[in-house]
């Protein structure tokens, strides 16, 4: 491989992202809401439509903890185990769990109290039982919905029938929570809402296509900040926009001035689902081999997918949408609107995986990978499902794997680190790599 | 002539076999006891259950990982194809490691007939049995084609008076057990029910109203320990006999494979396909299915009443991780209601000396008449 | 030109001298526990002795094995794939392939023409320490290496491969039942090869043919004879598997 120096520099829109970010702390504490756990939505952010309702998601909160301290998290999750709950379900809800057992957080401040936990449809199994934990734990408000799949090509009946069970649900568990809380949620809204997560689909979809160019103009570890920005951490549905079309810019500006993230770039790889998340250092040691990775379906999909189309160009994936101009009139508009027309939306970046055995094959090919870095987790069914047989699949096209052992990527118990960079040194050794420093 | 159950486990593929020369019929094999057998059975077709078993597995790492070994042996069995007679595999929603055994067998074999069915999680929605009707509708039209036979209203209605019929032998077998000595052991149970899997349930009938007859011409067994069996699928009759040679009788089960397979019928209706999608919906489920408000622990109690049982013995399958989600609930619960219970992991392989030691110890705290009474529950964590 | 490699293992460290592509002297001692620089030092020497020569003389000692940063004399480290690889082509210029199975590892690697490696696989965590169950159960059985090493006849019973904790609990029930040690230790190497089966069926291009063995257990005749009807050929072996390592580590340290 070439040894070749990309120019590089840092990226502008930091200051934006951070200055979000602080504005985003700011907001939540000084917001009287009733708490709740869940998942607001992929698409819209429906809390922010509520007066004073605000949904935390168990998976950073795990996560974080566990980055944190991890003599904190080993004490969470030993909390949860011995109270029947699993060794082999999820680290994100075991240190979440955990830490509500124990009554107080990695920081020591009390575990914030949860009033309601309303649904996160998932296709993991551990995450489709994770709204009775909450409610086991004491009795609160409590409502729930299904993830729909099905294997093979799309189906009109079967479509019908699977949105029509998901919206009936997502629209009486919006009726009752303003009965059950008192507030009254605001349908203009909702609509505004709407519009916007159109524009944030689009701008994340471009900057996802960036990544395919060489070198990558932006580090996973950028990625990973930002995806949080308009996903998972609800900032705003404007300033998210203003945000992500900055954040486009600079980055279409970076791929036409070869612009590198790492400047010694020589080896592309991309990964599946999330990475350890308290051990993010690998990123930067693999950038001693000049090796840059690239994202996930995980990191780009969750927005957007790309795929290759007959004449060889690179666009985005053609799922079923609604018109950008269709008419929200009412409050079950906006819920079909959510949920979209293709029943096995949201998680396309996870069933990808599902329904076509070579759909890692299609994006390694996409983003110009030479290899593959895959976590095996031990306890997370949901993102190691499928995952050996893609390996093998990428294998047998010529892309060199690799893969590593842990628990979960938000449970530290048994990623052995010494072993998964003495595995990275294997790997890098036998395709020829040397670091760069030696 | 006394039927040997476990003996039609074992030959269960030369079955499979002779019953397709028999007829000439095909055979389908399911993951899930979530399948619903009726609209394949009135296409004509065999459900077979795939059934995990033991030999040294040599290929299942290199497509899977982080599976339970069962599901890996399944995987196993299929790609080294010792069940080549069977024409499609059908995996209905449920446990995701199941999934990817039949993933893993569908792409590996491309040509082989194949179908998800999608079955509600949130099973008690109002539109819950709409969705699932939806997609037995969906099902019916491909069993159709794909076997060339029109699944009629009589066709249903004659599947779902055979199985039905069949549900209620079992449970007529299952009130057996209720007596204080009964008449059939824990292990004996387990393999009538595993042969019911993977059996023509016509033929099955028959074969089971004999062995009801010979049943209650027996001497009554013995007045032992009664315990209940909770947990993942157990495959075969392992920790039964290792209870029953420590002194004690497993009277009842909780088990996917075991009393869930059959506690509801089907109650006909005009629109035999809702009929069908509520008996699914209705019956006990395990943890991913049990994913509203929870019902799996009360109806685990209410049978350690029914068949007073005095202890039971929770199993769950390394990498289970279903039942990892669930066990804080049913430990709560039996906590909060003093009855005594006993945890273990396993493997395929029941390790014999350890669970035996495990068994016994929890069975001789049973005797001493330590629990009920003692409080012991106070000390608990919750 | 001299050289030096160094294996340290998790049970066993093993040094080699090569001048001009022949090993001149060798050493094993035991890894040992914290004191494993001092086991390093002392199997160097040692291997020096045997050699007849002095540390000054040698270009390069290059590390290998589990505990390769342990070695604080050493001029450069190498992944034990690497080294494994290098001592297969060394001994075997025709070789294709590499199936090395220590007390902790499990490696198999399908060598390449342009680069020395084309695809390898570790073995999974819960397959780690094959090696070292095998030789403590033959502590336990009361089998010396070499009895343990003939334990091919019939066995008494299936024990689990998926996993070593339960493995040694199946070997414990069968004692207790009072089945004969060595039906026991066949019993366990056939499990102990069927788990190291499934590593090589990791490979995507598995070698054909000509993979050479190495490793201590390449010196099990029971284990090795498993492990070959497993995977239906037989393998090249080396005069002393537990090195190759060690030699594999030595060439490594020459820059081609």
């Amino acid at each position: 491989m070439k040894n070749q120096r990309w120019e590089t520099k840092p990226l502008d829109c930091w200051q934006l992202a951070k200055e979000i970010r602080r504005n985003y702390d700011k907001a939540i504490a000084g917001r009287d809401s009733v708490l709740g756990q869940g998942n607001t939505s992929f698409t819209i952010d429906w809390q922010a439509a509520f007066p004073a309702i605000r949904v935390v998601e168990d998976n950073p909160v795990g996560a974080m903890m566990a980055a944190q301290d991890e003599a904190f998290a080993r004490r969470a999750r030993l909390a949860s185990e011995v109270r029947g709950w699993g060794r082999e379900i999820c680290g994100y809800h075991n240190t979440c769990w955990g830490a509500q057992f124990l009554g107080y957080t990695a920081d020591g401040k009390p575990f914030p109290e949860r009033q309601f936990t309303v649904p996160f449809p998932c296709v993991c199994d551990s995450h489709i039982k994770r709204g009775q934990q909450c409610r086991d734990y004491k009795p609160i408000a409590r409502w729930t919905n299904d993830f729909t799949m099905y294997i093979g090509e799309r189906d009109e009946k079967r479509e019908e029938a699977m949105l029509d069970h998901r919206n009936f649900n997502t629209l009486k568990q919006l009726n009752e929570m303003e009965t059950v809380f008192g507030q009254k949620l605001d349908d203009e809204t909702l609509f505004e809402l709407a519009r916007n997560c159109r524009l944030l689909k689009q701008y994340r979809a471009d900057v996802s296509y960036f990544m395919t160019f060489t070198p990558a103009p932006l580090s996973v570890k950028d990625l990973y900040s930002f995806f949080q920005l308009g996903s998972l951490a609800k900032i705003g549905p404007e300033l998210a926009v203003k945000f992500w079309k900055t954040l486009r810019d600079e980055v279409e500006w970076r791929v036409r001035n070869k612009i590198a993230a790492v400047g010694s770039e020589r080896f592309r790889w991309i990964e599946a689902h999330p990475p350890s998340w308290h051990f993010l250092k690998y990123y930067r040691y693999m950038e001693q081999y000049g090796a840059v990775c690239l994202g996930s379906q995980y990191t780009h999909f969750s927005q957007s997918q790309l795929e290759r189309k007959p004449d060889g160009s690179i666009d985005d994936r053609e799922y079923p949408v609604y018109s950008p101009d269709m008419e929200l009139t009412t409050r079950e508009d906006v819920v079909r609107f959510m949920t979209g027309p293709d029943a096995r939306a949201p998680h396309h970046f996870k069933i990808d995986e599902y329904l076509r055995p070579f759909a890692l094959n299609e994006f390694a090919d996409i983003f110009a990978a030479d290899g593959a870095l895959f976590g095996l987790w031990r306890a997370g069914v949901g993102c190691t499902l499928t995952r050996k047989e893609q390996a093998m699949r990428l294998r047998q096209a010529g892309y060199s794997v690799m893969c590593y052992e842990g628990a979960q990527s938000g449970d530290r118990v048994d990623l052995d680190e010494k072993r998964m960079l003495e595995q990275l040194d294997t790997w890098m050794e036998s395709l020829g790599l040397q670091k760069l420093d030696e | 002539m006394a039927i040997n159950f476990k003996k039609m486990v074992v030959g269960r593929h030369a079955y499979a076999k002779a019953w397709k020369e028999r007829g000439g019929g095909k055979i389908l094999g399911y993951f899930e006891t979530y399948f619903p057998e009726e609209i394949a059975y009135a296409a004509g077709v065999l459900p077979v259950r795939i059934l995990a078993e033991h030999e040294p597995d040599l290929i299942s790492d290199k497509w899977i990982y982080g599976a339970c070994y069962p599901v890996k042996d399944m995987a196993n069995q299929l790609l080294l194809g010792r069940m080549d007679y069977i024409n499609g595999l059908v995996n209905t929603e449920g446990c995701q490691w199941m999934f990817n055994a039949y993933e893993v067998v569908t792409n590996n074999r491309p040509g082989l007939f194949n179908h998800y069915l999608f079955l509600p999680d949130y099973t008690n929605s109002a539109t819950s049995k709409d969705v699932l009707r939806s997609e037995l509708d969906v099902f019916k039209t491909k069993m159709e084609d794909w076997t060339g036979n029109s699944i009629t209203d009589e066709a249903l209605d004659n599947a779902i008076e055979i199985y039905n019929k069949n549900r209620v032998l079992l449970r007529r077998i299952c009130e057996l057990r209720r007596a204080q000595k009964p008449v059939i052991t824990g292990s004996e149970y387990m393999h009538v029910l595993l042969a019911d899997q993977i059996a023509d349930k016509a033929e099955m009938n028959v074969i089971l109203e004999n062995y009801i007859t010979e049943l209650e011409n027996r001497e009554p067994g013995r007045d032992t320990l009664r315990l209940m069996l909770i947990g993942s699928e157990t495959w075969d009759s392992g920790l039964e006999e290792l209870i029953e040679s420590s002194g004690g009788n497993v009277v009842i089960d909780e088990l996917d494979n075991g009393t869930s397979y059959f506690w509801n019928n089907i109650y006909p209706q005009k629109d035999r396909l809702m009929a069908i999608s509520l008996r699914y919906l209705d019956r006990p489920h395990n943890p991913v299915k049990d994913s509203n408000w929870r019902r799996r622990p009360e109806h685990i109690f209410r049978l350690a009443e029914d068949y007073h049982v005095d202890g039971a013995i929770i199993q769950k399958q390394i990498y289970c991780h279903l039942h990892g989600t669930d066990n804080y609930a049913v430990w709560r619960l039996f906590r909060e209601r003093n009855m005594p219970f006993h945890y273990l992991e396993r493997d395929m392989f029941v390790p014999k000396e350890e669970t035996a030691l495990r068994i016994e110890a929890f069975m001789n705290m049973l005797r001493e008449g330590a629990t009920r009474l003692a409080g012991w529950h106070k000390k608990a964590l919750i | 030109m001299l050289i030096a490699g160094i294996d340290m293992g998790i049970e066993n460290t093993k040094a080699v001298i090569m001048k001009d592509g022949g090993i001149i002297g060798r050493s094993i001692v035991s890894t040992g526990g914290i004191d494993r620089p001092e086991q390093a030092r002392r199997v160097y020497d040692e291997a020096l002795n045997a050699a007849g020569i002095d540390a000054g003389d040698i270009k390069n000692v290059t590390a290998t094995g589990k505990g390769k940063y342990d070695i604080p004399f050493a001029s450069g480290v190498v992944s034990e794939t690497i080294a494994a690889s290098r001592a297969a082509r060394f001994y075997f210029p025709e070789a294709s392939g590499v199936m090395s199975v220590g007390a902790d590892e499990t490696i198999a690697v399908t060598l390449g023409d342009e680069r020395l490696i084309r695809e390898y696989a570790l073995n999974q965590k819960c397959a780690a320490g094959i090696g070292t169950f095998l030789k403590y159960l033959a502590m336990r059985l009361e089998l010396t290496e070499t009895q343990a090493g003939n334990c091919d006849g019939p066995d008494a019973g299936a024990i689990n491969e998926g996993c070593v904790v339960f493995s040694e609990l199946d070997a414990l029930s069968l004692l207790n039942n009072g089945a004969p040690g060595e039906a026991i230790m066949s019993s366990a190497i056939k499990a102990a090869a069927a788990r190291a089966a499934t590593v090589y069926n990791d490979l995507t291009i598995p070698p054909a043919g000509r993979v050479v063995i190495m490793g201590g257990l390449a010196k099990n005749r029971a284990f090795a004879g498993a492990l070959e009807k497993y995977l239906t050929f037989e393998f090249l072996n080396c005069e002393n598997p537990e090195y190759c390592g060690a030699v594999g580590a030595a060439l490594s340290g020459v820059k081609d």
